[in-house]
């Protein structure tokens, strides 16, 4: 096998895994009778998905997202505006990332 | 799905479209650092799309490493979408399973906090999920190939707090969705499980084990509403 045929063998195999996982979640429930508890169980999952993506930054960052995130928070509720949120929260970060 | 819901959906992914540009110009560039062509690497973004494997699969490029291990870590690092695949069973079967698959395809985390924040007000339409993650995949094919391309042009995404957007949306997508919150506790252990994570064993498995915990303890917790009274 040359080098190039293995390359793509190896991005096929990727392709693979990433498409398992997308669609695994979704087809597997077909099989499952989503009792109330279960549904409960489900109804957990999308916030804490929404902390596991958030905290570990946090914790790893420190306190440059820390105010990143109350700009962002503030501005969310002063002005009512997604895009002006996240602009305001990337500026403060790059501002402290430059001066710490 | 609706073609206004695709059109809502691009309107709020394109701040994304935008960054994953730029994340792909610097995932092109590791590419190139590692000899990847620019044809076999944006291959690999329009067919894998998972910012996170990729760039761990072209870190340990120089050291050849197996098909399997390849494969291992591009599931673990993806994980996360099985969870949120589960999620969204209820709102995308009406489209039928081929549909539905193809709707999965392009998802990834800032179209599923888009998704969740348009259901909770009240907007059913699957297009809002399709174009919203369409527009990150556009973005990162497209910054891939002028990152490989361009070779060294381009500097570090995270001076300019790149990383932060979704780190943004996300945050305001949880303020949002804690408003009405009847249980709590659900959410602390997942903010627990993350820290236990962050402490141990930090990796792409943080948000997955963070959702199974929080699933958990919501479906332990679950009491059967109490019988009405016959009136």
């Amino acid at each position: 096998m040359t080098v190039s045929q293995h390359t793509y063998l190896l991005i096929a195999v990727m392709a693979v895994a990433a498409a398992l996982c997308r669609l695994t979640g979704f087809w597997f429930m077909r099989f499952i009778p989503v009792t109330p508890r279960l549904q409960a169980g489900l109804n957990a999952i999308p916030l804490a998905v929404m902390i596991g993506i958030i905290l570990p930054p946090l914790l790893r960052g420190g306190w440059p997202e820390l105010v990143g995130l109350l700009a962002t928070a503030a501005v969310a509720r002063l002005f009512g505006n997604d895009l002006a949120a996240i602009v305001a929260g990337m500026g403060s970060v790059a501002l402290l990332r430059l001066v710490g | 799905m609706t073609s206004a819901g695709l059109r809502r959906g691009a309107r709020v992914g394109w701040p994304f479209f935008a960054s994953s540009v730029l994340y792909g110009m610097a995932f092109g560039l590791l590419a190139h650092d590692m000899g990847v062509t620019a044809v076999e690497a944006v291959v690999m973004s329009l067919l894998v799309f998972s910012g996170s494997a990729q760039i761990a699969v072209l870190q340990a490029w120089a050291s050849g490493p197996s098909a399997l291990a390849v494969f291992v870590s591009v599931m673990v690092a993806n994980l996360r979408y099985v969870l949120m695949g589960a999620t969204l069973r209820s709102w995308l079967a009406p489209l039928g399973g081929a549909k539905a698959s193809l709707a999965l395809l392009p998802l990834v985390d800032s179209s599923y906090a888009i998704a969740l924040r348009a259901r909770r007000n009240g907007d059913n339409d699957a297009g809002i999920l399709i174009a919203s993650g369409f527009a990150s995949y556009a973005g990162w094919a497209a910054g891939t190939a002028l990152g490989a391309g361009a070779g060294q042009l381009f500097a570090n995404p995270k001076a300019i707090a790149l990383d932060f957007v979704i780190v943004a949306f996300c945050g305001a997508s949880a303020a949002m969705m804690a408003q009405g919150l009847k249980d709590h506790l659900p959410v602390l252990v997942a903010a627990a499980a993350v820290v236990l994570c962050e402490r141990l064993a930090p990796g792409p498995w943080t948000i997955v084990v963070a959702s199974l915990a929080a699933a958990l303890t919501a479906a332990l917790r679950y009491q059967q509403p109490a019988p009405s009274e016959p009136s």
